[in-house]
């Protein structure tokens, strides 16, 4: 059996957070969630995935260990932060996922520069609804994965 | 904060940004005068960016400063932590524009935050967890 891609388990996990697979989280509150909380919840369990996708990958020979350990400490804190401001997702931030989202083999850290992008894009479009004080803090948390992005990126 | 004051504060701060960069140009020569010519460019759009939109507002546009406080510098070292503290202290600029603009304006602000994040990154070496959210770290050298 082929091993899901990254993108299939980030689905699978954002799909489980809307159906109510959520510790400590009924049924009910989550179907009842709106499109951009969904929205919010995928993010931070995107912010989850990209620290335990960096600290995988900073594992691979020839990583750059520092860099890629930095920016999985920020993505803790992104995901803690998005908590705090709300969003549900399946695991306590910090710590790894029950969910079977991390991914089989290290990333590379092109892969993870791309994801990182990606991440960007998405809080930026949600930030543009956002109250206010949530859009300042999407903003920040996308100006961060493109600035880790661009330095993992570069250090190849 | 207004969206039209929080508008003029981002413009006043792109404004010392491009007399920054053109002093630190003028200070530098190869590759290190390239990348703050490139700045200066980067930074005039955004400058014009702002602009259309308070005019847009029936508002008039800060004027620039005829000069501001640049500190002394000798070397690249210094230069970076320069344009860093600069770029550091707009992202925090458009952090209050995004908490206090709607439509246009906030996507504006959403994209000098990332722009402003990813050169204050690009200049130092590191990246800010919340850059227009939390201060600016001291850079060594920086005044």
């Amino acid at each position: 059996m082929r091993a899901p891609t990254r993108r299939q388990l980030l689905a699978s996990a954002a799909g489980l957070v809307a159906v109510g697979w959520v510790a400590g989280c009924s049924d009910d509150a989550v179907v009842a969630r709106t499109p951009d909380e969904r929205e919010l919840d995928a993010l931070a369990v995107i912010e989850q995935d990209l620290a335990v996708a960096c600290r995988a990958s900073a594992k691979r020979p020839g990583a750059p260990r520092e860099l890629l350990l930095n920016a999985a400490e920020a993505h803790d804190e992104h995901a803690q932060a998005l908590v705090a401001r709300g969003a549900i997702v399946s695991a306590p931030t910090g710590s790894p996922s029950p969910s079977p989202s991390t991914s089989p083999s290290p990333l590379s850290t092109a892969a993870i520069a791309e994801q990182q992008t990606e991440a960007a894009a998405r809080c930026a479009d949600l930030a543009v609804g956002a109250t206010p004080e949530l859009a300042r803090l999407l903003a920040a948390v996308g100006g961060s994965d493109s600035a880790w992005s661009r330095l993992i990126a570069g250090a190849r | 904060m207004s969206e039209v004051k929080a508008l003029q504060s981002a413009l006043a701060g792109e404004h010392a940004a491009v007399y920054g960069y053109e002093v630190m140009a003028a200070r530098s020569d190869g590759p290190l005068r390239t990348r703050c010519a490139r700045a200066i460019g980067s930074h005039e759009a955004a400058r014009d960016r702002l602009i259309a939109l308070i005019t847009a507002r029936g508002a008039d546009p800060v004027a620039a400063d005829p000069a501001y406080s640049v500190p002394a510098t000798t070397n690249a070292d210094q230069v970076s932590a320069f344009a860093t503290g600069v770029e550091q202290r707009l992202s925090l600029l458009y952090g209050d524009l995004v908490e206090a603009a709607t439509n246009a304006a906030r996507i504006t602000a959403i994209g000098g935050v990332q722009e402003t994040a990813v050169a204050a990154a690009t200049w130092s070496g590191r990246a800010q967890t919340f850059p227009g959210l939390e201060a600016p770290s001291p850079q060594p050298g920086s005044s």
